[in-house]
This record gives C-alpha cells, structure tokens and sequence, in this order.
C-alpha cells in the first residue's frame, strides 16, 4: 500500500483521462451552461417570438420609437424571469442540494453562475433590439408624430438601454427569488403579474409604463410624450425622468444580487451594500414618477 | 494500510434523537459496507464522510484532513464521490447534461477533457447508449446508474454510495459489483446496502450499525461467523427461535439458541446480521 501522493498519482491514470481542474473557472462555466439553458427555455422563445412580433406587428409613427425604448425587450424580460427563476430554484426543488453540498463548488458559486447566466438574456435581447433598430432605419428612421407632422427622433442612449436594463433586472431578481424560495409559483408570479397588473388593475398601463418599462404617459395611453429639443430641430423625449428610472432599475438588481449573494452573511458589507441598492432603488423609483 | 477514513466517538442527534452514539470507525483502500435497519444512522453517518454534514462531537478525518476546516473541507470535496440515498436529478436535462453539471462543480473546467470524462463514466455504468436521453425518460435503474457516474467522475479517492444497488435488477447489481470492486483495489469505498448479497460479495469489512452505534465490526465472514452454532433447520417453527422462515425446500430456518440436538445449518451474513439486528430488521427491512 502506497502513500497517499501515490493514490493522487495513479487516480490520474487509472481513468484514462487527466482531471484537469480550476476552481477559478467554475462560475463562467456554469453561467454558460445556465445561459444557454435559459436562451432554449420555452418561455424564453415564446417572449422573445412574441416580442418579435410586437416589434414589426406594431403601428403608427411613435410606435417605433416606443419599441426601441424598452417596449419590446419588456416582454423578453418576463420570459427571462421565468425561466431564470425555475432554474435558480432548481436544485431545492429537485432535491439535489444534497448531493451539490458534497461538491468543491459551493452554493455561492452556483447563485453567481445563475446571476451571470442571465447576461445572456441580455445580449440576445440587445442583438434583437440592433436587428429591430436597423429594420427601423431601413424604413426611414425612428420618427415620432408632433402636432401634424412627422419629425425624426433621435434615441437618447439611456432609452436604447433600458430594454436590455429591464431585462437583466427581472432576471436577477428571478434568480435572487428563486435561491429564496424553491417554488415554481414565485417564477410564474413574477412573470405574469406585471401583466395582470397592467390588464387588470393598470387600466392606461400606466404602472406598466412607470415602474416596468419607462415611458411618458400622455391622456390617452403610454405612447411616447415628444418634445422639440431646445435650439434643434429633431425630436426628442424628457429623459431625466427616465435616467431616475435607470437608477431604479440598476438599485433593484444590486438588491436582488446582494441578497441572493449574501443570504445568510449578515455581515456590515451585505447590510451596507443591501442597503445602499435599496436606497437606489427607492430614490430612482420616487423620482422617476416626478 | 494508510487510514483514510478515521471517525472517531462521533455523535450528532436530530432534535432528541440521537442518530450516532459516539461511533468509531476507521478505514483504509477496501470496500466498506454498513449494514442497519432504518433508522440506525447509516445514512447520517454517510452525509457526515461525504461532508454534507459536520458531527456534534468527537474527530473526524478523511483522506488525512480535517473537514471541519474549510480549506481542509475543500481539499476532500475535490477528492470524494458521493451517491445519496436520494440523489435527486434534474429531470429535463439529459444523462450527459446532468453529469457533465456536476463535473462542472467539480471543478472539471476543461471542456473537452471534462465531456471524455463525462462519457468514460457513462460508459463505465453502462449508459453509453442513452447519454442524450432525458433523465424523466430514464428507468429508476437507469437513474441510479447516472447517479453512480456522477459519483465517479475524477476517479475519487473516497467513495460514499448510500444504498447504491436500490432499483438495480440483478444484471445491474453484478455490473455494478464488477465496477465497484475495481475501484476498491486501490481507493477506499464506503456503501450502505440492505442487500447482504452485495456485502458478502463485495465488501472487506463490515459494519453493523443499529441505533447509531456499532454492533459488529470485522469481514463478512467473521460476521457470518457470529451465528455458527444459531442456525438450525426443522420441520416447523421453533419456539426458541427469534427468527424463523419457511424455505423453498419446505423446511423451517431457525435463527436463535439452538436447542440440543438440532441440526446446525452453515450460517450466512444474513442468518448473523438478523440475530444481531432482530425484530428490528424483520419488522423494517434493513436499509
């Protein structure tokens, strides 16, 4: 019987095939099995095929401004927080927890694997916003409709970046929820009551428009408020309050990572950095409705 | 022999149930197996060698570390396979997907090597055919099976299968033996089983385990020894028995003090394990 140096040696050999291993690599590699896991998930591909059509279905002039700003990336988004959030859930709800607590990898490692798994949502809902963007400019142009004429509309990048913000704040909050809860109820919800609320409860869906996918609520509905920018002649929106919006958003999600990383490490860096995000988030929600 | 796993007045209690006793045990390169009734503690004592959970008292080292320490844990984590009592597996992802997830957390990052890895071991637990199948389409068995592969990605040095033969037909359970006694020539390998077939067949040592303490330990064959001379055959049941069962040759098989003049059957590792175990094992078959 040989030490315990020449047990290593041969169990290298005996399978035939050399065990190559590196701890610092395990969270992008599981972020990229979660993410392509996420991107076939059936939820995925109905939001995004429904948000597809949404894009090229819609009309009227502003409607394309609308679904550049964030309209379309919207439905994505609940897709995504399905789907994020049975996958977060996954283990608890299967019972491999257990077996998961015998591996080197730990739990935490798994949360950031699900939290970076949702990154890839968010590139496949921009690569779908460039595509419906250069449809629309092959059509003449984002445009909006001002009194009785047609002007062009120059997207400011804060509204090109909420659909991939919207997207990617749902996800990690899905995750963050399903590490909390292993319940397929919670996913579900989260995707499907910001609809409920809107059909039911919304009535103009102007709480869609405000606390979802941000946008300027005129008498009649959601659609884009344009106003002439100052000393120029192209048309643009008020995006101060959408720039308040963005930090909602952006503290939601630095929530949501921070409880799904902290969960049981109270320690004065989660609290404070908890703490923070939710200071964020309230501070860019209040204001955002200004 | 180097020690690889040494337990030593180990205690952990759910509530106030005591489900280890100040248990000892120590094991080198061999196949261990703990036999038990439900309930004995096999399966708590198997979470703790498989690090899952960390005993009250007493000392506890496995591979030569300490995984009471985390770094220490860590080192054994990258060194162990282990198969739970009830694995749970990710229904919609396929046998591949699956082991190639927990290949993943075992901190197999190369991908290339890590899917021959994958498939050696797939192929080692005779599911080469059915890699690209959903686990939800898989037989029990066949869960078992991919259950096993999992444990035995990297060629671990410590081995913890919980019930490992549960759900396999009898094909399976030779296979399985076949596999397992390769791996126990050089690593060591601890299983629980209520089948005492496989232990008599696979293992070194035995443990008998019963209400979180140990009741026997040694080979199968000094275990078997343990009933020499408490084994009778009859016509019928007899009253000193504390155990007896008709066979299929018609014939009663006493287990018990042997009344003079009875005839003395050769006692196997079961006709032991019940006299040590009793009504216990009769009444909730041994797990």
């Amino acid at each position: 019987m040989g030490t315990l140096e020449d047990l290593e040696a041969a169990r290298t050999t005996a399978a035939g095939v050399p065990v190559v291993r590196s701890a610092g690599w395990v969270v992008p590699g599981l972020a990229r099995v979660e993410g392509h896991r996420l991107l076939r998930h059936p939820a995925f591909l109905l939001t995004t095929t429904l948000s597809l059509v949404m894009a090229t279905s819609g009309r009227g002039i502003d409607f394309s401004v609308l679904v550049l700003s964030g309209w379309a990336s919207a439905a994505i988004a609940l897709g995504v927080a399905l789907a994020a959030n049975l996958a977060a859930s996954r283990s608890r709800r299967d019972g491999t927890d257990e077996l998961f607590a015998s591996l080197p990898a730990d739990e935490r490692a798994r949360t950031t694997g699900h939290l970076l798994s949702v990154a890839w949502a968010v590139v496949a809902g921009a690569v779908l916003l460039v595509i419906v963007a250069a449809a629309i400019h092959a059509g003449g142009g984002p445009a909006v409709r001002l009194g009785g004429s047609v002007r062009d509309h120059s997207l400011a990048p804060a509204e090109l970046a909420q659909g991939p913000l919207v997207i990617a704040t749902m996800g990690v909050v899905a995750v963050a929820l399903g590490r909390l809860w292993p319940s397929r109820l919670i996913g579900s919800a989260l995707a499907v009551a910001p609809l409920l609320v809107v059909q039911f409860l919304g009535g103009d869906r102007r709480w869609f428009g405000a606390w979802v996918n941000h946008a300027d609520t005129v008498p009649d509905g959601y659609w884009p408020h344009p106003e002439i920018a100052p000393a120029t002649d192209l048309v643009g929106f008020d995006v101060v309050s959408l720039n308040w919006h963005l930090l909602y958003l952006t503290g939601l999600a630095a929530l949501a990572i921070t409880v799904a990383l902290g969960r049981g490490r109270a320690s004065f860096a989660v609290v404070g950095t908890a703490v923070a995000a939710l200071a964020m988030a309230i501070v860019g929600g209040v204001a955002q409705l200004r | 022999m180097v020690t690889m796993v040494e337990v030593a007045g180990v205690d952990k209690s759910y509530g106030r149930t005591r489900a280890l006793d100040a248990f000892s045990f120590t094991a080198g390169a061999g196949i261990f197996g703990f036999l038990g009734p439900n309930g004995a503690g096999k399966t708590t004592l198997l979470r703790i060698l498989a690090t899952v959970l960390a005993p009250e008292k007493g000392t506890l080292r496995l591979l030569g570390l300490d995984p009471t320490r985390p770094d220490e844990r860590l080192a054994v984590r990258r060194r162990l396979g282990y198969l739970p009592q009830e694995p749970g597996f990710h229904r919609n992802f396929t046998a591949f997907e699956f082991v190639d997830y927990v290949a993943i957390l075992k901190e197999m990052t190369d991908r290339r090597h890590r899917h021959d890895e994958v498939r050696r071991v797939l192929a080692l637990v005779g599911l080469a055919d059915v890699t690209g199948r959903k686990i939800k389409h898989l037989s029990g068995g066949m869960r078992r099976r991919v259950g096993l592969a999992q444990a035995l990605l990297g060629d671990p040095d410590l081995l913890v299968l919980d019930e490992p033969t549960a759900g396999l037909d009898p094909e399976q359970r030779l296979r399985f033996r076949e596999l397992v006694s390769g791996v126990g020539e050089h690593r060591c390998v601890v299983l629980s089983t209520h089948q005492t077939e496989d232990v008599a067949a696979l293992c070194h040592q035995v443990v008998v385990i019963d209400g979180g303490v140990s009741r026997f330990g040694g080979t199968p064959r000094q275990l078997a020894e343990q009933a020499r001379g408490k084994v009778w055959l009859a016509e019928s049941r007899h009253p000193a028995a504390r155990l007896s069962w008709r066979t299929g040759e018609g014939r009663h098989r006493n287990i018990g003090e042997a009344p003079p003049g009875a005839e003395l059957a050769e006692p196997t590792l079961e006709d032991a394990y019940l006299l040590l175990v009793g009504a216990r094992a009769v009444a909730e078959p041994a797990a």
